[in-house]
């Protein structure tokens, strides 16, 4: 391999970053002691005297370095009802489950960094195909009645073991490409030499597999407990995360309560998370304002930030949006299988226009990657060239295409509760074909009937949606692959052997370079095909709290992440509210 | 009369089979959309799709299917949801019909208490100021769709008030355990889904009362010199009421229909919101079983309408 592969730079700074963990584990257990001893000498508990871990974070705005306390609670809003809990199959609770179950480790998209903060000491990458972990001895599943089956038991790699086959084999996984290397029956090895030793050996190289491990469907369960309960942890959680399961229902509220036992004492810092789930936008927003909730869960506007960042009560972040708009178009079907109309659709989208009005003026220009993945996305120079607004040429395409006076077709988009944007984005694509003759139809159809009548069948001729915020460059380059985004087949029957080749190559080649410049080729390769999906610019999210409460993250290119010296997610968050 | 009460029980399973078919059909044939597939999610295969069919018996013919649902509902059984893994239609139904049936009760006084009293005074001081704020008034209310007063409601509570209903930030409370936390999550939800129907209320009494008041026997409680509170209320409003009780049981199907909506704005966590969201995600096992509530309120609303009419006029006799 060589010397500038992405292995060794990766192995490079594990060396790194393990310097660092054991200068920060000397002062977190000097830090824990000296919480004891602050608990001790408070008796009132959550409302004593700050328990000094070392821990430190400056709060927006105010400048002041501020030390954790332990205690409290906090409520925080959610847009969407959570359908199920299994990390391993549902996709709608993702968020609560990072809370309650432990992971290898957390990803710092930002840094292509794992951040080692949870039940991975050492990871050794010996090549291409092999994963070799080092777990943390004393992780415990929680207690009595909590952990169910295997309550105050310690995770092993045995755990880990069974829960990828499980991750791997769930009916409703949803990306195969990753397990497909590893699972047994494909050829690949899941490894448990040792109580304390994890290692995968893949078939074929896969470049996402170190991030995808990190993402929440990634989670480790007790194998007893999937042994007990092998197809039922929708409703229930036997965890070993910071969180313990109180109380589940989806549709209302979820109720957290401090892990007592978590390996990473004094973490949690809170004793309690109140989720409260509030599908309607603007009574999701109210409940936020009035103090109801400590973190918002509304999708927030420009508009919408801009008031809040003008109370002195609330902490807004505003960071780079993943989510990118785009348009699906059917490319094998007339009149969107002939490459002139293609081109005149490009040719009619006004994004600066999209720009000034959905974003406010805030925004960029996305490619076939989102335009905050620098590293590997076309330069923005390149793509305002390519994307340019020419009414006129659009017309002459459509002439010459035997349509001089245009054509109609209906688009088809999701409606999606609290984000009225999604409307208002079809309405501004609707009036911008409609000013060359293409007059676009919206067929507004309910978010189930959608996805399981229109995106999977591929029951549409146009249809639009913002595709999902993948912070690394292969999943949005599959989706020009013929075989899609899942690995099973494109819903737009876009089908380029040599495309396919590219983005093959790219999933298998470490080095960052080569990379980069096959990612690249691909992109310029995709450009002139104007489809199967037209990008539309996309621009920043916001993320709102009240100033009392206290999270380890930051702004990064890629959004908001986790600070390098957090723990996993919802561990350090706390309060300071009186 | 008991008999009348006893065969419209019996035909309460008729009408409900009747119900249940349609709903089962509805989603079969006419509604798109395939609980399987949204299971499934993105990643899903056709090969998937048909595991989770089978795993759900949704692979079995439709008569089958229904048959076996219908079964256990015989037993009090109305299934699982198809989509919330192992969470039993009847325990969600259990949890959720107090939260429901106090919002539409307290709907129901409010309506009457908003919609009868105006419309009394309207109609027997016409053409004064006060019968044109009381018509005016349910024009407005009637033309306001419930769920945007709704939000306009929250923001106006937020923004002068800082103030949002109490079940924001926390579950359902029962009146008996905190009476006045619970006036606050039920008393405007039931105020806004009450306006538009106290406005109907309002006119039909207004109408009702005046024609009533027209009548001979009227004149002559007049003409014996009685005061006109014994007048309006002894002699001329019973009888107008009859109508405006009719029109009272014919709301609650209004009611419910409102109730999906309010619920889902002031996020009481009720029977309303629950079938909202069972339509989403195309779970008709759980909207079969809630359109048979729905269905089981509305026939027994009539049926106690029709009862209050014997009440009201004791000339009415039941065949």
């Amino acid at each position: 391999m060589p010397e500038s592969s992405y292995w060794n730079r990766f192995w490079r700074r594990r060396i790194s970053r393990r310097a660092l963990l054991s200068a920060g584990a000397v002062t977190a257990i000097g830090a824990a002691t000296a919480s004891v001893i602050g608990c001790n000498g408070n008796s009132g508990g959550g409302n004593g005297s700050p328990a000094t871990n070392g821990a430190t974070e400056t709060t927006p705005g105010s400048g002041l370095s501020l030390t954790p306390v332990a205690g409290g609670s906090i409520t925080q809003g959610r847009l969407i009802n959570a359908l199920g809990i299994d990390p391993h199959i549902d996709l709608t609770g993702l968020d609560i489950d990072m809370l309650m179950y432990t992971y290898l480790y957390s990803w710092r998209a930002s840094d292509e960094e794992a951040i080692l903060n949870n039940f991975v000491t050492e990871m050794e990458l010996p090549d291409a195909t092999h994963f070799n972990f080092t777990l943390r001895p004393g992780i415990k599943v929680w207690p009595a009645p909590y952990g169910g089956p295997a309550a105050d038991e310690e995770l092993t790699s045995t755990d880990c073991k069974e829960s990828f086959i499980r991750r791997g084999t769930a009916l409703t996984a949803p990306d195969k490409r990753y397990p497909q290397r590893f699972l047994p029956e494909k050829g690949g090895r899941l490894e448990t030499p040792d109580t304390y030793t994890f290692n995968i050996v893949l078939t074929r190289p896969f470049i996402p597999a170190l991030q995808d491990m990190a993402n929440p469907t990634w989670a480790i369960m007790p194998a007893k407990a999937i042994d007990k309960y092998p197809t039922g942890f929708s409703q229930r959680a036997f965890g070993s995360g910071p969180f313990m399961m109180e109380e589940f229902r989806g549709s209302e509220r979820i109720v957290l309560k401090k892990h007592p036992n978590y390996f990473l004492s004094p973490r949690p810092y809170l004793d309690e998370m109140k989720i409260i789930v509030i599908t309607e936008g603007s009574s999701l927003l109210a409940a936020f304002r009035s103090g109801q909730h400590d973190i918002s869960g509304a999708v927030l506007t420009k508009a919408d930030a801009d008031e809040l960042m003008g109370d002195d009560n609330f902490v807004v972040d505003k960071f780079p949006s993943l989510f990118y708009p785009v348009i699906h178009l059917k490319v094998k079907r007339p009149p969107f299988a002939d490459i002139r109309v293609r081109e005149a659709i490009d040719l009619a989208l006004d994004r600066d226009e999209f720009i000034n009005v959905i974003w406010s003026g805030e925004g960029a220009y996305n490619g076939p990657i989102q335009w905050p993945q620098v590293k590997w996305n076309l330069p923005q120079d390149e793509l305002r060239t390519f994307y340019r607004y020419d009414p006129e040429r659009a017309k002459q395409l459509l002439a010459e295409a035997g349509l001089p006076d245009g054509f109609k077709s209906k688009m088809k988009l999701p409606k999606l509760p609290g984000a009225a944007v999604i409307g208002d984005m079809a309405v501004l694509i609707k009036d911008q074909l409609g000013r060359v003759g293409i007059n676009i139809e919206l067929d507004e159809v309910e978010l189930g009937a959608f996805i399981t009548s229109t995106i999977l069948p591929g029951n549409f001729d146009m249809a639009f949606f913002p595709n999902l915020p993948y912070p690394e460059p292969d999943r949005p380059l599959s989706f020009y692959h013929s075989k899609g985004v899942t690995g099973t087949g494109n819903w737009t029957n876009y089908n380029n052997p040599d495309l396919d080749v590219l983005i093959d190559a790219q999933a298998e080649e470490f080095d960052v370079e080569k990379r980069r410049d096959i990612i690249l080729q691909a992109q310029r390769m995709i450009l002139p095909e104007h489809g199967p999906q037209l990008t539309l610019p996309g621009s920043f999210a916001y993320a709102a709290r009240w100033k009392h409460v206290h999270v380890p993250t930051e702004v990064t290119g890629l959004g908001l992440e986790l600070t390098t010296d957090a723990g996993p997610t919802g561990a350090d968050i706390w309060v300071d509210k009186e | 009369m008991r008999n009348y009460i006893i065969r419209r029980l019996l035909l309460i399973p008729v009408v409900m089979l009747g119900v249940s078919f349609l709903t089962f059909l509805m989603f079969r044939v006419v509604v798109p959309g395939d609980a399987a597939i949204l299971t499934c999610g993105f990643g899903c295969t056709p090969e998937v799709v048909e595991d989770i069919r089978h795993e759900k018996g949704l692979d079995r013919p439709w008569y089958q299917q229904y048959g076996d649902w219908l079964l256990g509902v015989v037993q009090g059984d109305l299934g699982e949801s198809l989509t919330e893994s192992e969470l039993p239609v009847t325990t969600e139904l259990d949890r959720r019909l107090p939260i429901t049936a106090e919002l539409l009760v307290l709907t129901l006084i409010l309506a009457i208490l908003l919609g009868i009293p105006p419309g009394v005074l309207s109609a027997v001081r016409p053409g004064t100021p006060l019968d044109w704020i009381a018509r005016v008034g349910s024009v407005l209310w009637l033309s306001i769709p419930n769920f945007w007063l709704g939000i306009l409601v929250i923001t106006f509570g937020v923004v002068w008030f800082d103030w949002t209903p109490p079940q924001f930030g926390q579950g359902y409370v029962p009146f008996v355990e905190d009476p006045w936390v619970n006036m606050q999550q039920f008393f405007f939800p039931a105020l806004v889904l009450s306006l538009g129907i106290a406005a109907a209320i309002m006119r039909l009494t207004r109408s009702s009362l005046l024609e009533v008041m027209r009548n001979d026997y009227i004149r002559t409680a007049w003409s014996k010199g009685l005061r006109e509170r014994t007048v309006v209320i002894r002699h001329a409003l019973k009888n107008a009421l009859i109508p405006v009780t009719t029109i009272i049981g014919l709301q609650v199907g209004t009611l419910i229909g409102g109730a999906v909506l309010v619920e889902s704005v002031f996020n009481l966590n009720g029977i309303g919101k629950y079938v909202l969201e069972a339509i989403i995600r195309r779970d008709f096992i759980a909207v079969q079983g809630i359109v048979l509530v729905f269905a089981l309120t509305y026939v027994l609303a009539n049926l106690v309408v029709d009862l209050l009419y014997g009440w009201l006029d004791p000339r009415i006799r039941y065949a």
